[in-house]
């Protein structure tokens, strides 16, 4: 609970200040930042328990957004149903992803550089798929254009009002099961210290399941509400999932409630970055602040001391 | 008549692939440097020597040279703040340099002309004699040959023996006298420069470069074949780039649409890639795989 | 004195791993640097190397400090190690892991480049003198096995090899004899002897009190991080502070 407040604390001077200055690059870096903050989340859980970089959160964020569209736009399925079955989709290929390359590599030992390979093998793989499946076109869900609402001089959409509040409240939700299931203080222990977690009776390998499901549905879901703004195609997963990454590291990659700071903070820098340089450099953005955070502070914001930072 | 000119075309790419496999292999199979971002040094040789071709006139043989250097330089600047950090940090952070510079490449229009890239670049010629076709298969086959003969030299040599030791446990390594962020740092520099070469190769023989040429995913294709032919193996990562280079080649003879070939190209090589990790790492002629640090 | 060791501090979170270390290595000597399990010996080692940075204290080689110089240059000013795990390069076969031992200057890349021959020619002198390093701890016959193919003896006898292959100065043997048999243990208490014999200073931390008691000129006991005691092995054995530390409770004499 004090490492949330202390984020939130930190976020809302952070936030006042870039509010008064540049109302609309600052919606909009708060609409990315939840996006960010969702993949950072999701990509933290996973680190946390099996200490590796994945980043097939990336693939799956495009496999919900083209499950929900196959869904409602294809099968004319209620939105609601067909984003219940876009994330049954999401967990059984993740199951299948961890089943098939992530368990087999674990059990051999495999370390963290061949994790992180063979997620890249895995993204590839699943992009490729979809790409094969649904051609090159960008899709869209169609939905009609709204008028925004207008907010000291900036606009946003209902659509956009919903992506932030839904993240915020996934991420609140999430917090909640961490701290007060069993499952969720299994997986914290679990994350802590495998050794003592599995002597105490924890079932392992149960609870990496489950912590790779619920990183999907996150994934998943942020997939969804991407496509409902933006158009779907098949590469959509990429700079996302190496910005939840950088998100990740920013925010301290032990800690999954400061993934929320990161990717909010990413967002909004990446948005207000654009203000002095061409919109493309955004992932360039993204990344200076990424490398900068892996040469100085390792640890990111809130994190634990890194393996980088003790003294050997 | 087409099918020579293909079967050419197949060669020359095999060869500008052996010349980036083995410098991958440098760094990352005798050094045990992760380097993600290979791609990035790929890509300033080729649009240092393009840009210096259409921009300046400057006759192929310089620009392959400075194309080279330029991207060793890169390769010492992303070395520098980088080395201290270990493994998938490591990694991670060339990720980064590679998305950055492919950025650049696709944002800085005035230099680089974009998304829509350099086109016309002139081809190789010698008092008079234009490479073209063959004859560029030739000129690569012989910097193929110079790569080769030049690197196996290296990790011959009691240097490449340093950065084998340096593989295998850099604490003892620097305990024994070595200055380890040096050999690192030229280690990257070297495979940075050999990429270089092989990036001009490219530009000349294309004659047009887009950013979409040097994408991460070119990375990972470049590392697939160094682990399929085995890490640290000369012979391994020519071995590597031949199979991975024409492995996917029947599919363009399939009946489907440009992009479900670009697809399907893409999961081989993917599945190749997870497969290998899984059953076996160590690749054909590797006598070791990437193992847990201690 | 060849090293000298003073008011050493060294905490890691919080844990005081070293402190109050005092002592000095006089050249051409054999000191033993004993006390039981987590008393800091190793972690004096890696202060001496470079490896790790005190909080407080001084440490000089040959008159000059050395603390805040990097890894690999303390190596150059000639002091060397082995480690209580070996770290030996495992696929790298005995005699490459030998050749390593001396900071070469054909290691250099540029050297690489524009004097191959040269180096050729080095490399083959290296070669030779190497081969007799092996030939020191009986392995010249395991000359192109690979390291991680040796028997845990012999590895041990490898890294041994290693450190007398790097002609240091100053020898820190982290363990020389843990885990080995005694024909071996004999065999590389000649070696020691022989070296101190021809000029090499010896500082080693061992557990084997036989071992220590026959060849030690000096014994510095350490506990808890603290050096307790300095004297020849006899005065060790009856110090009583070093009863109490080993045995743990107050002993009268």
């Amino acid at each position: 609970m004090e490492n949330l407040l202390q984020s939130v604390n930190f976020l809302f001077f952070l936030f006042l200040l870039i509010a008064m200055v540049a109302t609309q690059l600052f919606i909009n870096g708060i609409i990315a930042g939840a996006i960010y903050a969702l993949m950072a989340s999701s990509f933290s859980l996973i680190y946390n328990i099996v200490k590796f970089m994945d980043l097939s959160p990336g693939a799956l964020f495009v496999v919900s957004a083209f499950s929900a569209y196959v869904f409602n736009v294809l099968f004319g399925l209620n939105f609601f149903l067909s984003l219940i079955l876009a994330l049954i989709i999401v967990s059984v290929v993740t199951i299948g992803i961890n089943k098939f390359v992530y368990k087999p590599l674990r059990n051999k030992n495999a370390n963290n550089f061949i994790l992180l390979l063979a997620s890249f093998g895995v993204f590839l793989f699943i992009t490729g798929f979809i790409l094969l499946i649904f051609g090159a076109e960008v899709k869209t869900f169609g939905l009609p254009i709204i008028k925004g609402y207008e907010i000291f001089g900036a606009i946003i959409t209902k659509t956009q009002i919903i992506l932030i509040v839904t993240s915020l409240v996934l991420f609140l939700f999430l917090q909640l099961f961490m701290k007060t299931t069993r499952l969720g203080k299994a997986m914290r222990a679990l994350a802590d210290d495998r050794q003592v977690a599995s002597a105490l009776g924890i079932k392992v390998e149960k609870t990496i399941a489950v912590t790779f499901i619920i990183s999907a549905l996150l994934a998943g879901i942020a997939g969804i509400l991407v496509a409902l703004e933006q158009n779907l195609e098949h590469a959509m997963g990429f700079s996302v999932v190496l910005k939840g990454l950088t998100a990740s590291i920013v925010g301290g990659i032990g800690n999954v409630p400061a993934a929320l700071v990161g990717g909010f903070l990413i967002g909004i820098i990446e948005n207000i970055g654009i203000w002095f340089l061409p919109s493309g450099y955004k992932d360039a953005i993204a990344f200076v602040i990424l490398i900068l955070f892996l040469l100085f502070r390792p640890r990111g914001l809130f994190g634990t001391k890194t393996r980088e930072e003790v003294s050997g | 008549m087409a099918l020579e000119a293909y079967v050419i075309h197949l060669l020359i790419l095999v060869g500008i692939y052996i010349i980036l496999a083995i410098s991958l292999n440098l760094a990352m199979g005798f050094t045990g440097l992760l380097n993600i971002g290979h791609v990035a040094f790929y890509g300033i040789g080729a649009y240092t020597s393009a840009l210096l071709a259409l921009n300046l006139g400057v006759p192929f043989w310089l620009g392959l040279l400075v194309g080279g250097l330029i991207a060793a330089l890169f390769g010492l600047l992303l070395a520098i703040p980088t080395l201290k950090l270990k493994g998938d940090y490591f990694a991670i952070a060339t990720l980064g340099f590679a998305v950055i510079i492919e950025n650049i490449f696709r944002n800085w229009i005035s230099l680089t002309g974009g998304p829509l890239g350099l086109p016309g670049i002139p081809k190789p010629s010698l008092f008079g004699f234009t490479f073209s076709g063959f004859s560029y298969l030739i000129l690569v086959a012989f910097f193929v040959f110079l790569t080769y003969i030049i690197i196996k030299h290296i990790t011959d040599a009691p240097f490449g023996r340093v950065l084998k030791a340096i593989r295998e446990d850099e604490l003892a390594t620097s305990s024994l006298g070595k200055n380890i962020v040096k050999y690192k740092t030229q280690s990257l520099g070297i495979s940075a420069f050999f990429a270089g070469i092989a990036g001009s190769l490219y530009a000349h023989y294309i004659t047009f470069i887009d950013p979409s040429s040097f994408t991460i995913l070119e990375s990972i294709l470049i590392i697939s074949m160094i682990i399929v032919g085995g890490l640290a193996s000369m012979k391994g990562a020519v071995a590597g780039a031949i199979i991975l280079v024409l492995l996917p080649e029947p599919l363009r003879f399939l009946p489907l649409p440009s992009f479900a070939i670009g697809a399907l190209r893409q999961m081989i090589y993917a599945a190749l890639l997870v497969i290998l990790l899984i059953k076996r790492p160590q690749g054909i002629f590797g006598e070791f795989s990437l193992k847990k640090e201690s | 004195m060849l090293l000298k060791i003073k008011q050493l501090e060294k905490h890691f979170n919080g844990i005081k791993a070293v402190r109050d270390c005092d002592f000095i290595v006089d050249e051409n000597k054999i000191v033993a640097l004993i006390g039981p399990n987590g008393s800091g010996k190793t972690t004096v080692f890696n202060l001496i190397t470079g490896l790790v940075k005190p909080d407080k204290g001084d440490i000089h080689f040959k008159g000059e400090p050395i603390i805040g110089l990097q890894p690999y240059q303390i190596a150059r000013l000639g002091i060397s190690r082995t480690f209580q795990l070996i770290r030996l390069f495992p696929k790298l076969t005995a005699m490459e892991n030998l050749l390593l031992a001396k900071h070469r200057e054909g290691e250099n890349f540029l050297s690489t480049i524009l004097k191959p021959k040269h180096i050729k020619h080095e490399e083959k002198a290296n070669r030779e003198r190497c081969l007799e390093f092996l030939e020191l701890v009986d392995l010249e016959d395991k000359s192109n096995s690979h390291a991680e193919s040796l028997s845990y003896g012999q590895q041990k006898l490898l890294e041994i090899a290693r450190v007398l292959a790097t002609e240091s100065d100053l020898l820190l043997l982290d363990e020389p004899v843990s885990g080995i048999n005694p024909i071996m243990r004999e065999k590389i208490k000649d070696i020691l002897i022989k070296l101190k014999k021809e000029g090499k200073t010896i500082l080693f931390i061992e557990h084997d009190m036989r071992f220590v008691i026959d060849i030690a000129d000096k014994v510095v006991v350490m506990d808890h991080g603290e050096e307790i005691a300095i004297g020849t092995p006899k005065q060790i054995q009856k110090n009583p502070k070093v009863l109490q530390a080993y045995l743990g409770k107050k002993v009268k004499l």
